[in-house]
């Protein structure tokens, strides 16, 4: 015979479970309903290091394109100052912490000038144009050798609209301190059209290396490595292309593509890392990243993330460029510039860039 | 193989002369942690929401050493764990539908002491455990079948190669059953993400009736990100819970469960912190 108390716990037991059952079975129907239920909290993400990043001051309603590192000089394609006017080949001495401002190379008056100008008679051209388009001259790679800085630019031809702009060669100069850079071959170009578009340029072992980037179709460009003795560098039948297979050739088209990458490229030897390092930021993230190979001959590896540019409202992020010589720390520390439209911070940054440790491609 | 046997006999002399009761295949452990709320609960389970994600994972001694004050084990640990990125939207032939974007794979090698006359002694009932286990773990992703790029995950932690040490203790009241469990996870230097991987576990099992009982499991572990590869890897943690209905057998336990959970995710989505609310199913063996 049971007992009260026995068939109080059974009774609490079915009610446990039944009451469980239905509390599941709601549960379930419930949850059916909703697909499950997921709050995304927080997306966590890892860097090779540390990194911040200062607006660079710059004169009152001044602004600035990308600049072109040239050693303690940058240099920039245009700039657009206070009273409104462009000017192009615009270039700024950096002779402490580019946080703390930069301005741009002036003449005695004050006045600033451009370090990258046309002849008389390119000036003389271009007032007597009817098409609307305009000669400039922009700079893309520099190098130092023996005291001054080579200096690769382009040729453009701009218009009529805002993003007419063609390519009608490449030219070298010569920068010593922040006197005009004086135009080789009568200011000439010596490669014609877009056979040298040039993203970046090192010296090694004797030679001046170059890195260049040649467009394969929409926003596909293939990066290409090139080399040439110090004294044949305004040569350009001297100009060598690395085939992995063959060797060094004169065909640019017959060049191995070293990787792929639409943007600036920044190529040197990192003493940090003991590697040749290849800084690159893509356009379409925002984001800084390295590559790293033991000989520029040798395959770059994977691109470690480096940081997360401040992303612009529309359009690409500008720039990219590392400056070696604001360099520290052996090449632990990086310094890297780029622009943005960014509503809350639009202008010319420098983000500052520490290894945690070196890098292990 | 006699030789093997005579060490074995040698080493433990309570067990001469009881060398039918050296088996070579056994449950895991004395205190199973197949019902464990963790992501890594030995068993075979289908996650039906939010994700699919389906685990074929199990634990089993292949060697039962009993003495008298104590039972050894020496076994073997294995996952397979497939998980889709996409929320479950249909089911399909009786399998939740998703991407199955990520999958991980874990193997383990361990050794376990079930102190039997210590925890004759703490309690009636009572069992008390301890485990060293060696675990490797390597994180993946699928591909495309058509010959798309790949996609770049070099960033992500990875668990790599870590010294699990846990103890369990288990008490058998009768109607309820109660186990509760810490560890910490030692990896391995330079071949993991992290460092260490503190964590416990808390199983309570109610016997309603003989086909039918309640159980809820609670899990939580902290990962310590390591700097390694360059890389400074953060921290990751987890709180689960899961509730629901065993119908137990011999062979251990269907189990029916809601689950609910708030951390980082497993394998290559690591990075990803939520929480969730869930519902699945899992085959729970050796209870």
């Amino acid at each position: 015979m049971l007992r009260v108390r026995d068939l109080r716990k059974r009774v609490a037991r079915k009610l446990l479970v039944r009451g469980a059952m239905r509390t599941g079975a709601i549960g379930v129907v419930l949850l059916s309903s909703l697909g499950g239920c997921v709050w995304v909290l927080d997306t966590e993400s890892t860097s090779a290091g540390e990194s911040w990043d200062c607006l660079v001051p710059l004169p009152p309603l001044t602004t600035v394109s990308p600049p072109v590192d040239a050693g303690r000089l940058w240099l920039f394609e245009s700039a657009t100052l206070a009273d409104g006017t462009e000017l192009r080949g615009a270039a700024a001495e950096i002779t402490g912490d580019p946080c703390d401002g930069i301005d741009l190379v002036r003449d005695e008056s004050g006045t600033a000038r451009s370090l990258l100008v046309l002849t008389s008679a390119e000036n003389a051209a271009n007032v007597w144009r009817t098409d609307s388009r305009r000669l400039a001259l922009a700079p893309r790679a520099s190098f130092e050798d023996a005291g001054a800085t080579i200096v690769y630019y382009d040729h453009l031809l701009f218009g009529p609209g805002f993003f007419d702009v063609e390519t009608i060669g490449t030219g070298i100069c010569r920068l010593e301190g922040v006197s005009e850079c004086e135009r080789v071959a009568g200011g000439a170009p010596l490669w014609s059209e877009d056979d040298l578009p040039v993203r970046s340029a090192f010296v090694e072992a004797g030679f001046a290396w170059l890195v260049v980037c040649r467009k394969a179709a929409a926003f596909v460009e293939h990066c290409t490595l090139g080399r040439v003795g110090l004294a044949e560098v305004e040569t350009p039948s001297a100009y060598r292309w690395l085939n992995v297979y063959s060797g060094w050739t004169e065909d640019p088209t017959n060049a191995t593509v070293v990787f792929d990458h639409i943007g600036p490229v920044s190529v040197g030897w990192n003493p940090y890392h003991e590697r040749f390092s290849a800084v690159t930021m893509d356009v379409f993230q925002s984001r800084a990243a390295v590559r790293l190979a033991t000989s520029p001959t040798e395959p770059f590896s994977r691109p470690f993330p480096l940081f997360d540019a401040i992303p612009p409202d529309d359009w690409f992020i500008g720039g990219g460029v590392e400056h070696p010589a604001l360099r520290a720390e052996n090449g632990r520390t990086l310094r890297i510039s780029y622009t943005t439209n960014n509503v809350e911070d639009p202008g010319l940054h420098l983000t500052t860039f520490r290894f945690h440790e070196r890098l292990d491609p | 193989m006699k030789r093997a046997l005579l060490v074995l006999l040698l080493a433990f002399p309570a067990a001469a002369g009881a060398e039918d009761t050296i088996t070579f295949l056994g449950a895991g452990r004395e205190i199973p942690r197949s019902l464990s709320a963790s992501r890594d609960a030995p068993a075979f389970a289908i996650g039906v929401l939010p994700r699919a994600t389906t685990t074929a994972s199990g634990e089993f001694a292949l060697l039962v050493i009993p003495a008298r004050a104590f039972t050894m084990r020496s076994g073997f640990y294995g996952l397979l764990e497939l998980e889709s990125d996409s929320q479950t939207e249909t089911v399909l032939n009786g399998a939740p539908t998703g991407d199955v974007r990520f999958w991980r794979g874990s193997y383990g090698y361990y050794g376990a002491t079930s102190w039997t006359s210590l925890a004759r002694r703490l309690c009636d009932g009572c069992a008390l455990e301890t485990t060293l286990m060696f675990r490797h773990e390597s994180e993946h992703y699928t591909g495309s079948n058509l010959g798309d790029p790949g996609i770049d995950y070099s960033d992500r932690p990875h668990f790599g190669d870590a010294m699990v040490l846990d103890a369990a203790i288990a008490r058998d009241l009768g109607k309820w059953l109660l186990s509760a469990r810490v560890q910490n996870g030692f990896f391995l230097p330079n071949r993991s993400a992290y460092t260490r991987g503190p964590g416990a576990d808390l199983q309570i099992r109610y016997r309603a009736f003989p086909k039918l009982h309640l159980v809820a499991s609670g899990y939580a572990e902290y990962l310590f990100g390591a700097d390694t590869r360059g890389y400074r890897f953060p921290d990751a943690y987890l709180v689960r819970g899961i509730g629901g209905v065993a119908l137990p057998s011999d062979l251990g336990d269907v189990l029916v469960y809601l689950s609910a959970d708030v951390g980082h995710r497993k394998g290559l989505a690591a990075y990803s912190e939520e929480a969730t609310v869930g519902f699945g199913v899992r085959l729970a063996l050796g209870i």
